[in-house]
């Protein structure tokens, strides 16, 4: 039996009031969402400077289409979905970008990261960048922002299924690079 | 799911908090730089659109007249289409200069004589009253001139020559 993709409306509570295409909402809805989203977005890209810049893209386009936003949809979990679309296409332009240092790097014996960089940087960030951000989004959806399947469901616009897989295939991937005792 | 309430999860779950927390994410602008950043990527395209454009457009030029080999067939359509002449009816650009670089020498030689004409015409009174009232006056002054003396040819005196001066 096919699975119907929840809508947000069904299982997302609204946090706050807005109006479609009010703009004093739509900066109320900035000011209020603006760090989570770029946090989500830091663990699809990788970068805070690159989420800063997806989550001004986001919002960027979120602004265009507020006045077509409805009002039933939760305001958060919709601009969650244009910000989580935003970074897959970033992380596709970044994929093309990165092809011809790609192929000048064939035939190179793979260097390890840098020592240094190693000690500084956070171990769990650069492994959820490795993911597909497809991956990576439904992870940090449930483990940062403490939505249920079905909720993701809702946000991506995917049945429960998808998002189960997704964090099921996220999770053994991560396991294989982390290790089995979550001591990174 | 097999790996819900596991340690891994609990583990990544409180990973994932202090590592995204510990980013330090700049408060949002009061300036609304989502609406400034909009308009200026809309600029970017269209600018974008026309230069990318105007290239495609220049290099599809080039090679059609190059495949063409007469480069000139596309210059004089263009050329008829702006209502310019067209190429045709001009000289040929190898014999462009000498043509053109003589009609311009005698022109420039040709313009004193013809301003020195055309001078009187727009003020023509000034120049042969003052050179010709002392010829004439002395004449005046002695209306039976000498018989030998010839008198000046009537072409010099409406006015000087060029190299008069």
């Amino acid at each position: 039996m096919l699975e119907r993709a929840a809508t947000p409306a069904d299982v997302l509570p609204a946090l706050a009031h807005y109006t479609p295409g009010v703009p004093a909402d739509f900066d109320r809805l900035y000011r209020a969402s603006f760090a989570r989203v770029v946090r989500t977005l830091a663990s699809i890209v990788g970068s805070l400077e690159a989420a800063e810049d997806c989550a001004q893209e986001a919002f960027t386009r979120a602004y265009r289409a507020w006045p077509n936003w409805e009002a039933r949809v939760p305001a958060e979990a919709w601009l969650h979905r244009i910000a989580v679309n935003t970074a897959i296409s970033y992380r596709r332009r970044e994929q093309i970008r990165s092809l011809p240092s790609l192929l000048m790097r064939l035939g190179v014996p793979p260097t390890g990261p840098d020592p240094a960089e190693r000690v500084h940087t956070r171990a769990l960030l650069p492994e959820l960048r490795r993911l597909p951000p497809k991956q990576a989004a439904a992870v940090v959806l449930r483990y940062y922002h403490g939505y249920s399947n079905r909720e993701i469901a809702a946000v991506l616009g995917v049945s429960e299924r998808t998002v189960g897989q997704r964090i099921s295939d996220a999770l053994a991937m991560l396991r294989s690079r982390l290790g089995e005792s979550g001591s990174f | 799911m097999e790996l819900v309430d596991g340690s891994f999860e609990r583990a990544l779950g409180r990973h994932l908090r202090a590592e995204l927390d510990a980013l330090n994410v700049a408060s949002p602008a009061t300036a609304r730089p989502y609406a400034r950043r909009g308009s200026m990527r809309y600029a970017w395209a269209v600018g974008r659109t026309l230069a990318v454009g105007l290239a495609v457009a220049l290099l599809l030029g080039s090679v059609a007249a190059f495949a063409s080999g007469d480069p000139g067939k596309f210059v004089s359509s263009a050329e008829r289409s702006l209502g310019i002449p067209p190429f045709d009816d001009k000289p040929p650009i190898g014999s462009l200069k000498s043509p053109s670089s003589r009609p311009s020498e005698s022109e420039g030689r040709a313009r004193p004589s013809s301003g020195s004409q055309s001078e009187p015409a727009e003020s023509p009174t000034p120049e042969p009253t003052q050179r010709a009232s002392p010829e004439r006056e002395s004449p005046e002054a002695s209306p039976s001139p000498e018989p030998g003396h010839s008198p000046e040819p009537p072409e010099h005196s409406p006015g000087p020559l060029p190299g008069d001066d």
